[in-house]
């Protein structure tokens, strides 16, 4: 119980860190302790694979790209990461949807406690077998019932390592050929890609975009 | 004394509000990544939570093929940055409009 309140505090608080850090590099290192105090709730709720995993690929893994591609980037542009102002009313809207994904969370929370067997029901009768969340049980459930996502997973990673390596290497290709400019400032001859950092507030058919 | 179920929910909700309020509010792209992986992980904590609920290890496993997406999504999106910072020289996504219709 004390747990999950302290674990669960430091978690909002490093989420709101992650999103209200001024450098971006904070916002990793917030992130880093979100996901750790997140691993922690999944040993708590008997799931030790899973907060290792965590740990390991998220805040091990995951958040080293991060700070590599941060690194890779603050080289070459690093004034305009600054957090500034959103666009004009952005932010009061921002709330305004958050405050409703509030209320309704709230909502089904009340009915979820009204009806009676959805919540207060304890904890579920197999949760009392000492192998539940073990490495064992969790290899019996991925490579047995779901073991068609476990291979779908598989593709998604190729997709992506494919993506990846297509959107570097094609880079480079352009700019090899001179399809893009380097830098925003120089424009490429013969491909009309306009930067456009002052573009004028086009009146026409763009109903409701901001 | 375990902590119930609608507990993990609540948290799972807060940490998802939090992670769409740093998508909708910052403008530097590697920050929005960030505040996307938030909410993945919100996701995954209602997963967790209610797969010790209910006894069920499917939702583990979901868990985990949450985690892989959400590993490739990272990949994705950090060369979407990286190609953006090298070829535009800004990291603003207010000003990454050029692609609207």
């Amino acid at each position: 119980m004390i747990t999950f309140f302290v674990v669960a505090a430091a978690a909002v608080a490093a989420g709101i860190g992650v999103i209200a850090a001024r450098n971006a590099v904070h916002s990793v290192l917030w992130l880093v302790v979100h996901l750790c105090s997140l691993a922690v709730l999944y040993m708590t709720l008997h799931a030790e694979f899973l907060g290792l995993v965590q740990i390991l690929l998220y805040a091990g893994a995951v958040m080293i790209l991060f700070l590599f591609v941060l690194s890779l980037l603050s080289a070459r542009s690093a004034p305009s990461t600054a957090v500034g102002e959103a666009l004009r009313g952005q932010t009061g809207l921002a709330f305004a949807a958050a405050a409703a994904v509030a209320a309704l969370v709230l909502v089904g929370a009340v009915v979820g406690n009204i009806a009676p067997a959805a919540s207060s029901a304890p904890i579920a009768a197999a949760t009392s077998s000492a192998a539940f969340g073990s490495v064992a049980a969790f290899g019996q459930v991925l490579f047995g019932p779901y073991l068609l996502p476990f291979e779908a997973t598989a593709l998604a990673l190729l997709t992506a390592i494919v993506g990846a390596v297509a959107l570097s290497a094609g880079h480079d290709e352009a700019v090899r050929h001179g399809l893009l400019a380097e830098a925003a400032g120089e424009p490429a001859d013969g491909v009309p890609i306009d930067v456009s950092h002052a573009a004028p507030a086009e009146p026409v058919a763009t109903g409701g975009k901001r | 004394m375990p902590v119930g179920l609608p507990f993990y929910l609540g948290l799972s909700a807060v940490l998802f509000v939090i992670g769409g309020l740093g998508l909708l509010l910052r403008r530097d792209p590697l920050v929005m990544v960030m505040a996307i992986e938030l909410m993945w992980n919100a996701a995954n904590l209602a997963f967790v939570a209610a797969a010790r609920h209910y006894g069920d290890m499917g939702g583990q496993v979901f868990v985990f093929v949450v985690i892989t997406v959400a590993a490739a999504d990272v990949a994705i999106g950090l060369a979407l940055t990286v190609l953006l910072g090298r070829t535009r020289g800004t990291l603003d996504a207010d000003r990454l409009k050029w692609l609207r219709g």
